[in-house]
């Protein structure tokens, strides 16, 4: 079969076409048809993502927030506090979120807090690090878990790396003065102005010479406030001390425990 | 879609419809199938119109929508026809010339039949090329392949169509 016989034969075998029934308008009604639904479906789609991504980054979103309320202009003072401790801390109070989420705000604002009132008592360091968290600790003669809020500023001064505990606490009968002095070496008492007092006491390994000095300030709202400062770092775990005396005076425990900005909710 | 626009694609549409199903014919060698291919092109045409349509060359857009189409309507499974041995019809037509339609529907039937046997890229190459009588370039681009591909697919063609020529004569009859 040559090329020529090839042409005519296929158009030979087209000769028995059919007629040819074609609309034009139903061809475009029914690609307008496809358009909408394709168009429909891109925006179903385009929607579901969306809401997808609001859903997975909300919590992000929130978090950022929580963070930018904790890192926001300053809005409380303690007023009620003694002169030497009054100071301006950033944050607000966090109140009404449920659970983790709440105690991880409160955390997050008292340490906020913590950075400004560590700041301004002990100018010649540079902080390392500033960890708050909220524990449960047992309390014995009691049905639940006492909470307490626990912060360490880690810090290098003139002596090297350092560590300061903060220990933030509701008084109850196995935190008051007369316990305290119990476990502690009670120094010295101060009363403050407004009729609650600190305390100071002091812990000395013999053997190590590790020494931790202690300030208790007994609120007369019923909160515990305890600062204790060391002269080894207890992060390090060093069996022996590492300066000559503990990383602050009484003086800078007096002030960070008398700070109204730390406190509980 | 503006309305100049769907007016174009009304217009082309009309004026190309009947190709199209001819060339879908050969291709598959049904005109029903034909006539769902033509549509389905022209459908797609229609949705990438506002990217066809001032091209110069819409007919060759249109060729390669259609030898998509059927090729991948073919690779569905439902439509993977098994090969079936068996007497063709006897279709005669009433009204023409008996001996001359005789003539013409043999012709007609020898190559339909023999065409569905040539492998379906090799058989688009041939319709493209003798039935719509494109030139080569023209082929590479409806196919998607370069010169080189369509002239060597046209070359194996053709001895596969012979070949299943000479055996329809030979009195194997095949049909799709």
């Amino acid at each position: 079969m040559s090329e020529a016989e090839l042409r005519e034969c296929l158009r030979d075998a087209v000769a028995d076409e059919p007629p040819l029934d074609f609309d034009p308008d139903a061809l475009i009604e029914r690609g307008e048809h496809l358009r909408k639904r394709r168009r429909a479906l891109v925006a179903v789609g385009v929607a579901t993502l969306a809401l997808t991504a609001t859903v997975l980054t909300l919590p992000g979103v929130l978090g950022g927030q929580r963070s930018a309320q904790v890192a926001g202009p300053p809005l409380i003072t303690t007023a009620e506090s003694a002169p030497s401790s009054a100071v301006e801390v950033p944050g607000v109070t966090p109140t009404g979120v449920p659970g983790d989420a709440a105690k991880t705000a409160r955390a997050e604002v008292l340490s906020s807090r913590l950075r400004v009132t560590f700041a301004k008592f002990f100018p010649r360091t540079k902080v390392v690090e500033i960890d708050v968290k909220e524990v449960e600790e047992p309390a014995a003669g009691q049905r639940a878990a006492m909470p307490m809020t626990f912060g360490t500023v880690v810090f290098i001064d003139d002596y090297g790396r350092a560590e300061l505990n903060i220990a933030i606490s509701e008084q109850t009968p196995m935190r008051d003065p007369v316990q305290f002095c119990a476990d502690t070496a009670c120094e010295k008492r101060l009363p403050q102005q407004d009729g609650s007092t600190v305390t100071f006491g002091t812990i000395i390994d013999e053997a190590s010479g590790r020494i931790t000095v202690t300030a208790a300030h007994f609120r007369r709202d019923g909160v515990l406030v305890q600062v204790n400062a060391h002269n080894f770092d207890p992060a390090q775990g060093t069996a022996k001390a590492t300066r000559p005396g503990p990383a602050a005076d009484y003086d800078q425990l007096l002030l960070l425990a008398t700070d109204r900005a730390l406190t509980t909710w | 879609m503006r309305e100049a626009d769907e007016q174009g694609f009304r217009d082309f549409a009309v004026r190309q419809a009947g190709v199209l199903r001819r060339t879908a014919y050969l291709f598959c060698g049904d005109w029903h199938t034909a006539e769902d291919l033509m549509q389905a092109s022209l459908l797609k045409l229609y949705q990438a119109w506002h990217r066809v349509h001032w091209r110069e060359n819409a007919n060759a857009y249109a060729r390669k929508v259609l030898l998509r189409t059927w090729l991948d309507e073919k690779r569905r499974p439902w439509r993977r026809a098994e090969q079936r041995d068996g007497e063709l019809p006897d279709v005669a037509d009433a009204s023409a010339d008996p001996e001359l339609a005789s003539r013409q529907l043999w012709a007609r039937e020898l190559v339909r039949a023999a065409l569905l046997e040539v492998p379906p890229r090799q058989r688009a190459v041939l319709v493209l090329r003798y039935f719509e009588d494109l030139p080569v370039n023209e082929v590479a681009l409806a196919m998607g392949c370069t010169e080189g591909t369509v002239k060597s697919q046209t070359a194996r063609g053709l001895v596969a169509l012979r070949a299943a020529v000479e055996r329809l004569e030979a009195g194997t009859v095949v049909a799709s």
